[in-house]
């Protein structure tokens, strides 16, 4: 039945009438494509009128203080980190974790191979210290809450707004952006990253790399993030696309794993293709902008030229037009949703 | 649209900036992308005419960026589907109760007056602009661009399964809607 009605609307959708664009319309194009050149050629506008010098003075002063007012405020210290052990005998500066014990800036936490701990900040999430690891809280200020993890693992849950809370390691730094990730790291800096909700941006030396929930992210001593991918992606994509990691040479073993990645990328995928057009050579790059853009056309203000000798505008826009589709599947970070991890991690570190 | 007329020798000429080219590749897929603007904008005339206007300007600005008929076309589509979806968001805000009227079955003076007039085409039309607009662009860019499933994916940015469920209800939906046509169908107008 449902079949048949499918079948009968089909019939009728191939009627849809096709309606002759009106006469004059490509005049009206013509007309204005030349007034996009003019624009594109005129003069920049003149400045307005100047404001009058004594306001201009009084308002830029009251800005200076506000600002210095808001910055002493955002810089201070904050406190209230807890140390609390989850398995076995967690250590805390020189001493055994046994009950939630605050923990200070400058202080290490240190997991053997059969203990566990949760660090957390009221506002901000929970941080949980897998077996074998060495974390230590560099800095908590309202605007930067830092940890060093020097090695191991851990499970970290953000409910605060994007960008303030990071995790460094001896190879990269994992600034959250709302999210849940784990970070693994080995004493030599060699490590991954995964995330399973939200996104994180992985740097190093500014280099960045984008990974949202779903995929995976390596860490390599001395080239800090390497190139994301979605875990679910097809098995012959991500053992070319390690091959690519491996071989920094272009070699035809590179060039060949090139063109499977290329060949097997989807609409998804165009997230670690957008990594790769810093990681392959000027002579290869030319070829990934093309798969990238047949699967998701540049935005405006993007071409060819720019990519390909990397233009860091071309390429963050880029991205921002791709940022959905690589978060799909992810609840909608909304007005309210962040009004209200602000209010309450503002609220919170206010408090203390 | 893809493939109609348009052949890499004018992809290049439009890349060059040659007007002729340009032209050549707006009477190739002008009737097309006017009429998908048209049953977005439910027969609004006007307004159609100056969406195509902005499209076309649009494409012709970016042309320089794209490689091949296929990368063009695929970007024409996704200019269309963007300025249609962008129009009827900017015309819901203002116009809240109109997409409330979408999911409403014709009413009999509609059926009546679509009867009276032997109008089939215009009863389609009608039908097709009713529909949700995720659907309305699917069934378009499938019926009146003749696009694939993979292409349609492409240009919507979402999964062939969801491409294939949307036509699928937007099929049954119009089946529903226009039970009352009956007879064979005629060639396209």
């Amino acid at each position: 039945m449902r079949r048949d009605a499918a079948r009968r609307g089909m019939e009728l959708a191939r009627e849809i009438r096709i309606v002759a664009a009106p006469a004059g319309l490509w005049e009206e194009i013509e007309a204005g494509l030349e007034k996009g050149r003019r624009e594109r050629t005129a003069p920049p506008p003149r400045p307005g009128r100047r404001l009058v010098p004594g306001l201009a003075i009084a308002a830029g002063l009251l800005l200076v203080l506000l600002a210095a007012g808001l910055y002493g405020i955002l810089r201070r210290p904050v406190t209230g980190w807890v140390a609390s052990p989850l398995d076995g005998a967690p250590q805390i500066a020189s001493g055994r974790l046994t009950t939630p014990s605050e923990l200070r800036v400058g202080e290490w936490l240190t997991t053997d191979g059969t203990s566990r701990a949760r660090i957390a900040l009221p506002g901000l999430g929970r941080v949980e210290v897998e077996p074998g690891s060495r974390v230590r809280l560099a800095r908590s200020r309202l605007t930067e809450q830092r940890l060093d993890l020097e090695r191991g693992a851990l499970d970290a849950v953000i409910l605060a707004p994007p960008k303030i809370f990071v995790v460094s390691t001896p190879s990269a730094s994992a600034v959250d952006m709302g999210c849940a990730y784990r970070l693994a790291v080995d004493a030599a800096g060699r490590g991954s990253l995964r995330v399973t909700a939200g996104w994180v941006a992985l740097e190093k030396d500014g280099r960045e790399a984008v990974v949202p929930a779903g995929a995976l992210c390596a860490i390599r001593p001395g080239r800090g993030p390497g190139i994301p991918f979605y875990e679910n992606s097809p098995s012959s994509f991500r053992e070319a696309l390690a091959a690519i990691e491996e071989n920094a040479a272009p070699t035809e073993a590179r060039r060949a794993a090139l063109d499977t990645v290329l060949a097997a990328a989807s609409a998804r995928e165009t997230l670690t293709l957008w990594h790769l057009l810093r990681a392959v050579g000027p002579a290869d790059r030319g070829a990934v902008f093309e798969r990238l853009g047949a699967l998701s056309p540049p935005p405006a203000g993007v071409n060819r030229a720019g990519i390909e000798r990397l233009d860091e505008r071309m390429l963050r826009l880029w991205k921002n037009d791709m940022l959905r589709v690589w978060l799909s599947g992810q609840p909608r970070d909304d007005f309210m949703k962040r009004w209200t991890s602000l209010w309450g991690y503002l609220k919170e570190g206010l408090d203390r | 649209m893809s493939g109609r007329h348009i052949d890499e020798r004018l992809i290049e000429g439009c890349r060059r900036g040659d007007r002729e080219a340009f032209r050549a590749l707006f009477e190739a897929c002008g009737d097309r992308v006017y009429s998908v603007c048209l049953h977005m904008l439910r027969g609004d005339e006007a307004a159609a005419r100056d969406l195509t206007q902005q499209i076309f300007v649009d494409l012709f600005t970016t042309i320089g960026q794209f490689r091949g008929a296929s990368e063009v076309t695929t970007w024409l589509h996704r200019l269309t589907v963007n300025a249609c979806l962008d129009e009827l968001r900017r015309r819901r805000r203002l116009v809240p109760l109109e997409e409330a009227r979408l999911e409403e079955a014709p009413s009999p003076e509609d059926r009546a007056a679509a009867d009276e007039a032997g109008d089939r085409a215009r009863a389609i039309a009608a039908a097709v602009s009713k529909l949700r607009p995720k659907i309305r662009i699917a069934i378009l860019l499938k019926h009146v661009e003749d696009l694939s499933y993979e292409e349609m994916a492409k240009v919507l940015r979402c999964a062939k399964g969801t491409v294939a469920s949307r036509l699928n209800r937007g099929h049954r939906i119009l089946a529903r809607r226009l039970a009352h046509l009956r007879g064979p169908a005629r060639g396209r107008g």
